[in-house]
């Protein structure tokens, strides 16, 4: 007798083209399987089919005191790609175009959390959502079930155009131009597969906004950005396109984008998006991975020459009915299920239950009369399948399939009658989501960091679930009620840290002899206009006081801020000087026998370090000379910051530079004798003793910041009376940062052997 | 119904206790130390998982390969429970039988954990979900089918136990068989006649 299968059950409800893909994916696997596929090609096919790699899926895990082997059942019989087991759990990312979140589709995504994972959903800062603990062997099944609710997970991952963003108030702010929706449903359409956005060396994101000042569409951060427009055509109408922006994005070495066109009609945003991914694929540097996203080949270029670059091909492209079609095609809009009514009068019962407070921190009103928009908060952005479900069941009796998932990593709820808005919170009280914060200081943003990530450095997810836990509830200031704050659990900016009010990147420093967990304290952030300035780290502290710096912090701007003074302009006129300054004593890290809790991180009771076990507490602390020498560099890195903030950008950058000759000579230094202070022999020394040796190399980023180190010296050597732009000037903090951050983790490595 | 095929099946021993009154922070290192101390021979442990912060979620979990162990709170009711993934072999009560003696082995060991105190006594009360749609779809057929099944087995391990079966009502929910015995649950026996078996 066959066993059902989903293939079968799914076969009249599945669009042919993706059931056509999903077998192709199953073929793949079997192939793989059998080891007729080579297992870096197959790495990237699943990747392009949303199909990631968790932690520990190299089959190795430290459990607080030694590395253990975990022997899955084809190991080394078969890989899902160089250094992956073929049975580790993974996880799969299900791309939401804008964040449009139907309750047929919440109902699906809940039963396959529970079905094949653990029982949660997982949504993300890019409107996505994220399932984990899967099995690679059960990804079709379940690609499946979401194609039949019209989700693919295709491009969800790998080197390709991934899902596409947009404001969750489209069609309902009163701030917008007008209402994206159509227009980003169109992009994804378009992108989706084409053939030119299939040969790049990195992601391209795209996210499409319906104005300049808020923050819902977070255009500067992305490759390709969308800000609605309006202009008077030439026939005295008004005519609908958009400013188009390129080369943002965040990650290691974060980039604003720059203004490619200033108005482009709707017609032309498609062909456009495909003229930028030709010339992308085309000069994009496709073998340093480093240096393959879309913003280095624009600051390589010069926005000028990559405008006329992209006008150029656009002349060469074949016409396309899809352009107009599909910005065209009737769009079904979201509408109200029930009539719009004014929110009842106050009764006992409304006002006992923490509907007003709910009410003011998670309700927005639409522009359209007498509807608003809800916000149900996911704690860390996670929900149940019981949630998940109660949810679906709640759209379809209050609001219709109006729902979106928030770069917040919440759910916006539109199209609400203001009557409704008190039963609506009644039944968030039964499923344990009425909790209010939407958008304010507790409602702490983080990427999965070491719970899941492969990189995760830090317990970004710790930290926040501690943040959220000491800031709710808490009688804060109203000027901190709408600080953001956003936490990575490393350099790579998952969790949008540059554009926080308060944010936080992972790193470790070596103390005392163990590696403890660190936090870069990241300042100078803006949230609002789209992510509109990115922040710099100006120190790094222990894990466990970080919630200190969020309290002093917060306690100095309540003090010291003038009238209606925002964050960003206070933390520029206070100075980061200064707020250092404050921050230093809780650099400090107490002795191991003292407060062993320095040594483990947020939510995870193992100690952080493998290296130094069994050695037993110092008398005092020892610092080596290469603590001392790190030290240094990040003092001097630090004044690079300064310089930038006064607009020197020169200075800044040579300071920058200077940083990481001091971080590399102290690294030399430990294996070479009589080193000067000569930048070609630090270099050469460097060199030969670290890069060559591979011994700097990050196990993930490989040379990567090497290299970092080695193009600042061969700028250093050109015209020295080159102005340097702020944008260089910047990147190269940024480099320093982490090139630092990688000489304290090769010394780490080197304490450990 | 085609529950000796199916791989996802789950099992949660209920405990005596309100779910407000339950610090999932404490389970967490009992976890990891599992994993450090090869408490659980018989399977591939991967991680620890703490979903406390979701209101009556799957609590705190150990990640295993064959499948997932946890302190739940589904439903508002605390349990111990054991959801199978994967490796599941033999016929349908012998694949109920495996999930059984898992979620009872850990509920002995968790009970032996003198940092988590006055841990509380299993009640007579155990929910089993049959979490694969395909092949054990939640309707009363496969209820009818799987439901004497259950009974049997429960009854060849405490054969004076009288179990109360009930279908679970939960909309959306995979099929869920509630069991409720009378008397205390002797966690040791248990597991030596379902070992037998």
């Amino acid at each position: 007798m066959s066993l059902p299968t989903w293939k079968e059950r799914l076969a009249d409800s599945t669009d042919p083209t993706l059931a056509d893909e999903i077998d192709i994916f199953a073929s793949q696997i079997a192939l793989r399987k059998q080891g007729k596929v080579d297992e870096s090609v197959f790495a990237e096919t699943r990747l392009r089919r949303g199909a990631y790699g968790q932690r520990y899926d190299n089959g190795k895990r430290h459990d607080g005191k030694k590395v253990r082997e975990i022997s899955f059942p084809n190991s080394g019989i078969t890989s899902k790609g160089p250094g992956t087991e073929w049975d580790a759990p993974g996880m799969l990312r299900i791309k939401i175009p804008y964040g449009a979140f139907s309750a047929a589709q919440m109902d699906v995504v809940a039963e396959l959390a529970e079905e094949y994972s653990e029982g949660i959903s997982h949504a993300t800062t890019r409107q996505d959502i994220q399932i984990h603990y899967l099995h690679l062997e059960d990804s079709p099944d379940i690609m499946r079930r979401l194609a039949a609710v019209g989700i693919t997970t295709r491009e969800a991952c790998g080197n390709s155009v991934r899902n596409i963003t947009g404001c969750v108030r489209a069609g309902v702010c009163g701030g917008e131009q007008f209402d994206i929706t159509p227009y980003a449903e169109a992009c994804y359409q378009f992108l989706l597969g084409h053939p030119d956005a299939q040969d790049f060396g990195r992601k391209i994101k795209v996210a499409f906004s319906g104005c300049e000042g808020e923050s819902c569409g977070l255009v500067s951060i992305h490759d390709i950005g969308f800000v609605a427009a309006k202009r008077n055509s030439d026939d005295g109408n008004e005519e609908r396109g958009f400013k188009m922006v390129v080369g943002g994005g965040l990650g290691a070495v974060p980039h604003q984008a720059k203004t490619l066109e200033d108005f482009v009609p709707l017609e032309e945003i498609l062909p456009l998006s495909q003229a930028i991914c030709r010339v992308f694929a085309r000069l994009g540097e496709k073998r340093n991975r480093a240096r393959a996203r879309l913003k280095f080949l624009i600051a390589k270029t010069g926005i000028e020459e990559f405008r006329r670059l992209v006008h150029e091909e656009r002349k060469t492209l074949t016409f396309d009915p899809n352009w107009s079609d599909l910005v065209h095609a009737p769009f079904d809009s979201d509408k109200p299920l029930r009539q719009s009514a004014p929110l009842p009068q106050a009764s006992g019962e409304i006002d006992s239950n923490g509907f007003h407070s709910w009410q003011k921190t998670n309700v927005r009103q639409q522009r359209q009369e007498n509807y608003s928009t809800f916000f149900v908060t996911l704690p860390l952005g996670d929900i149940s399948s019981d949630q998940l479900r109660a949810l679906a069941s709640l759209s379809r009796k209050f609001t219709g399939d109006t729902t979106r998932i928030t770069v917040d990593q919440n759910l916006a709820f539109r199209w609400a009658s203001n009557a409704d808005l008190p039963a609506i919170h009644a039944e968030l009280i039964d499923m344990g989501l009425a909790d209010g914060g939407a958008e304010h200081i507790e409602d702490v943003t983080s990427c999965p960091g070491t719970d899941t990530c492969k990189l995760g450095i830090s317990a970004s997810r710790g930290l926040a679930g501690e943040l959220h836990k000491q800031l709710s509830g808490s009688d804060l200031d109203e000027a901190v009620q709408k600080l953001q704050i956003k936490i990575s659990g490393c350099f790579n900016s998952c969790g949008q840290h540059h554009v926080a009010d308060i944010g936080f990147y992972g790193v470790s420093r070596k103390v005392n002899g163990y590696t403890v967990p660190h936090f870069q304290v990241v300042l100078g952030g803006q949230w609002t206009e789209n992510g509109g300035a990115y922040g710099l780290a100006i120190v790094a502290i222990p894990s466990k006081n970080i919630p200190e710096v969020v309290r002093r912090i917060c306690a100095s701007f309540v003090e010291e801020r003038q009238s209606d003074e925002a964050f960003q302009q206070y933390i520029k006129r206070i100075g980061k000087v200064t707020i250092r300054q404050r921050l230093d004593d809780l650099r400090d890290v107490p002795g191991h026998l003292a407060d062993p809790s320095y040594y483990s991180d947020w939510g995870d009771p193992r100690e952080y370090t493998t290296g130094d076990m069994g050695i037993g507490e110092c008398a005092g602390a020892v610092i080596s000379p290469v603590q001392f020498g790190l030290a240094d560099s990040e003092r001097i890195v630090f004044e690079a910051q300064v310089k930038l903030d006064e607009n020197e950008s020169k200075s800044a950058a040579e300071l920058a530079y200077r940083s990481m000759l001091v971080a590399a000579k102290t690294l030399a230094a430990t294996k070479a004798t009589g080193l000067t202070d000569d930048p070609d022999t630090i270099v050469n020394s460097f060199q030969e003793h670290f890069l060559k040796t591979k011994l700097f190399f990050d196990p993930f980023a490989k040379g990567k910041f090497g290299n970092y180190f080695l193009q600042a010296h061969q700028d250093a050597g050109g015209d020295v009376s080159k102005e340097v732009s702020e944008d260089l000037a910047r990147q190269r903090i940024e480099e320093a940062q982490l090139f630092i951050e990688a000489a304290h983790a090769c010394y780490g490595r080197m304490s450990v052997t | 119904m085609l529950l000796d095929q199916s791989q996802r099946i789950s099992a949660k021993l209920l405990l005596d206790m309100d779910a407000a009154s339950l610090n999932l922070d404490r389970v967490v290192p009992v976890f990891h130390r599992w994993i450090q101390k090869d408490q659980l021979p018989d399977e591939m442990p991967i991680d620890v998982a703490n979903y406390g912060h979701v209101k009556n979620g799957p609590g705190v979990l150990l990640i295993c390969h064959r499948g997932h162990y946890g302190i739940d709170l589904q439903g508002g009711k605390p349990g111990i429970r054991f959801a199978g993934k994967r490796d599941l072999k033999g016929s349908a009560k012998d694949r109920l039988r495996a999930v059984i003696l898992a979620t009872l082995k850990a509920a002995r060991l968790l009970r032996q954990e003198k940092s988590l105190g006055d841990w509380p006594a299993p009640q007579h009360q155990i929910e089993f979900s049959f979490d694969d749609r395909l092949l054990t779809p939640n309707n009363s057929e496969t209820y009818e089918a799987i439901a004497p099944i259950v009974r049997e087995l429960w009854l060849q391990v405490l054969p004076d136990s009288d179990p109360q079966i009930s279908q679970g009502d939960v909309p959306g929910r995979p099929l869920t068989i509630q069991l409720t015995g009378t008397g205390e649950l002797d966690l040791e026996a248990m597991i030596g006649k379902l070992s037998e078996i």
